[in-house]
């Protein structure tokens, strides 16, 4: 019997030395080739994502007749789209628009953070009647699509006198309607240890307070979330300013932009790309912004 | 920037906003119909006044179009120093968006552009003020306006809603160099719909290669309307549904299907492509097509493009005659008075105004669609300084309205059927997804459920 197991020994013995060194050279090279592999697909979707972007700063650049049809980047270079586009009609000015979206946007932050943290806090922490289903009804409201509200909405606030203002765009903000924004902080507080809220009860805190010192501070990745995905929401919304502002003095940028287009007649094809160009910028700077909360958020808490 | 073109139209091959418009501004007046109970219908009452005060004025369009319409304004306050008018303007899709929604809110600024074919929306209900009283105390003139040019103004109970300030149409655009080459020259005067094909597929066969000798149009609504109309048969019948018959659609993808077969029109995937192109991407302006369905006022511009493009002479004329003359409809658009305007005095000076003033129809240059007051007209042809593409556009016009244009009543809904399910249908039969008999019995029934008056 003993005399066998040498020879069965063998077998994984001699795989020991050949096949362990085909594995070695395998692994030599094939995370080489899977990581260029790997890289090549990821270029290749990063072109394809980035191209209609880089597309669009390159025709911002090119004269009205030379940009559509054309899927090249080359072409005459001008800067006239920029100058046209900035000042569109002798009593207009994009930085008008600017600074409007810019109040608006900014306000909105202000709004759904107060809104939607405070509304979070309560569902996640506090007690009181029918929370449940309130909470319920508040998420059901995230089925509702956008049509059905418009008319009552408009109606309501047609009747408040509040046209022509930006008291539709922003004040309902304030008031915690936005219940993604709730849903999403309140999984948030969920998720941060109720030991913490119990010491600071200890130690004196009303409900408010441990809003305020414990929940506050360690929401900070969800606020950043709620503070970008707002911004960015309310700096491109087009249909609320539609509707709600008439004079062209109140426009935000979405509006102005619309003024370039006419698809009964000619759009100023130059002036709207070098426009949305520079729409971008504000955007791409609250998003780094706010991505660098979201980072020190998460590494100063944490809490994922 | 190109310079604009006169007598400009909505697009007639719509994008999904445009899907999102109608439902929005359907839905904003269905729930207003339905909160607004047996409200009262606008006041008629409200008509006197004195001239003074402010008014709203919004109209769609951008760029040039805008900078026309601000210098009417100008003219018309310096002409009423006093008068305040805001204005508001959007894209055509945007503006009737908004449109819909303020009309559910009884908030229409007091004078809101309208058009013939979004009339019905507005109408049925109540949200627009009737202006036969206007017209017959004189209060505004519409003396100069041809009758079937006026009367595309009216709503469903016969009564006038909008006065005609532009009239579009559309046409047949063909590259005249193209046509020389391939030997079937000109469209002749009052040419019919069998010549039209005869011309396409003659020409088919002497084009080089990659030129069409068509477009795909098939499912251009405004083409077959014409082709309805010249049938004698109506688009509409009075409760507001399909007027022709089924064999009439049948006929008319049929020929188009036999012009599709023939190679002598662009192929269905790539119609599909173009359905929603940019007017300088067409294939009749990059000299890839000898002909297609446009808008009248493309002339101008679409010639620069093929300027660009090769070159070639582009020429516009009315769409073919059938057995019952010209078929060619008016497409116009104007200006209304809103139901609760309450400054009815100004908004009805200011739409005189817009439509009988000699500067100011200089100032606006028949920019949405030729000027309607005739005497008007002819100064704007006989004007040395008016663009000669322009001047062609409103010759053609003209001869549509000599050739007697019929007027069609647009049911609730007719941009959903005629914009939508009709280019659907004939692009699922041109793609040989379904056969001409399906795609119409698909077509009716659909229309069935979408039209309401």
């Amino acid at each position: 019997m003993t005399g066998v197991r040498p020879d069965t020994d063998l077998v994984p013995a001699a795989q020991t030395t050949t096949f362990p060194m085909g594995v070695l050279t395998r692994r030599n090279r094939n995370p080489v080739i899977k990581a260029i592999a790997r890289h090549a697909v990821t270029i290749a979707i990063v072109i394809v994502i980035l191209y209609p972007v880089v597309w669009m700063i390159a025709a911002s650049f090119r004269p009205d007749g030379q940009i559509i049809g054309r899927l090249g980047l080359l072409g005459s270079f001008t800067t006239a789209g920029y100058r046209h586009g900035w000042a569109p009609d002798s009593s207009l000015h994009f930085s008008r628009f600017f600074l409007n979206s810019f109040v608006i946007a900014a306000l909105s932050v202000v709004g759904n953070i107060f809104g939607c943290t405070l509304a979070a806090y309560a569902f996640a922490r506090l007690r009181f009647p029918a929370k449940r289903i309130l909470f319920g009804i508040l998420l059901a409201t995230l089925l509702l699509p956008y049509q059905v509200t418009l008319v009552p909405q408009y109606i309501l606030f047609a009747k408040l006198h509040w046209l022509n203002t930006y008291i539709p765009l922003v004040l309902p903000r304030f008031l915690g309607v936005d219940a993604f924004f709730v849903f999403l902080n309140v999984q948030f507080i969920r998720a941060i240890p109720r030991e913490l809220d119990q010491a600071a009860l200890i130690d004196g805190c009303s409900s408010w307070g441990i809003f305020r010192r414990i929940i506050l501070p360690l929401s900070l990745p969800a606020i950043g979330a709620t503070a970008m995905f707002t911004f960015i929401n309310s700096w491109n919304d087009f249909l609320g300013p539609l509707l709600y502002l008439s004079n062209p003095s109140k426009y935000t940028v979405p509006l102005g932009l619309n003024l370039f287009i006419d698809s009964t007649g000619t759009s100023s094809l130059g002036s709207l790309f070098a426009m949305a160009t520079l729409s971008l910028v504000p955007l791409i700077g609250f998003f780094l912004a706010s991505q660098r909360l979201l980072v020190e958020g998460i590494s100063t808490t944490g809490i994922k | 920037m190109r310079s604009i073109n006169a007598l400009r139209r909505p697009n007639t091959h719509p994008a999904t906003l445009r899907r999102f418009t109608i439902v929005a501004a359907t839905a904003a007046l269905t729930v207003t119909a339905a909160c607004g109970g047996t409200g009262a219908g606008p006041s008629t009452a409200k008509t006197g006044g004195k001239v003074g005060g402010s008014i709203t004025y919004t109209w769609w369009g951008a760029g040039e179009r805008n900078q026309k319409t601000e210098a009417v304004i100008n003219l018309y306050k310096k002409a009423h120093p006093g008068v305040k008018i805001e204005t508001s303007t959007a894209d055509f899709n945007a503006y009737f968006q908004k449109l819909g929604v303020e009309a559910a809110g009884k908030n229409l600024p007091c004078v809101p552009q309208m058009q013939a074919r979004e009339l019905t929306d507005f109408t049925s209900r109540r949200a627009l003020l009737p202006l036969d009283s206007l017209v017959s105390s004189g209060k505004i003139d519409v003396s100069g306006m041809p009758k079937s040019v006026l009367n595309t103004g009216r709503g469903a109970d016969g009564k006038l809603y909008m006065i005609p300030t532009g009239a579009a149409y559309d046409g047949i655009m063909y590259n005249q160099t193209l046509a020389k080459k391939a030997g079937v020259g000109d469209l002749p005067p009052k040419y019919t719909w069998d010549q039209w094909s005869k011309w396409i597929l003659t020409a088919a066969k002497k084009l080089p290669k990659g030129v069409y000798a068509a477009n795909l149009d098939g499912g251009n609504a405004d083409l077959f309307i014409s082709y309805v109309q010249s049938q004698g048969q109506q688009l509409f019948n009075k409760q507001g549904q399909l007027g022709f018959s089924k064999q009439t659609l049948v006929n008319y993808w049929n020929m188009w299907e036999k012009l599709r077969k023939a190679g002598a029109t662009v192929p269905a995937a790539t119609a599909a492509e173009l359905a929603n192109a940019q007017e300088n991407q067409a294939y009749i302006v990059l000299g890839k097509a000898m002909s297609q369905v446009t808008p009248g006022n493309w002339l101008q511009s679409a010639q620069e493009y093929l300027n660009d493009n090769g070159g070639g002479t582009l020429k516009i004329t009315t769409h073919p005659y059938g057995t019952k003359g010209i078929g060619n409809v008016l497409i116009t658009s104007g200006l209304s008075i809103a139901a609760n305007c309450n400054n009815v005095a100004t908004a009805a000076s200011f739409i005189n105004f817009f439509t009988n003033d000699p500067g100011g129809a200089k100032a606006f240059a028949s920019d949405n669609g030729a000027v309607t007051d005739t005497k008007l007209l002819q100064s704007q042809q006989q004007d040395s300084s008016t663009d000669p593409g322009v001047k062609s556009s409103l010759s053609v016009y003209s001869d549509i309205v000599k050739a007697g244009a019929p007027v069609i009543l647009y049911p609730s809904g007719y941009t959903a059927v005629f914009q939508n399910d009709f280019a659907n249908e004939y692009q699922q039969i041109s793609f040989g997804k379904t056969s001409v008999p399906a795609g119409v019995d698909a077509f009716f029934k659909q229309a069935k459920s979408e039209l309401q008056q």
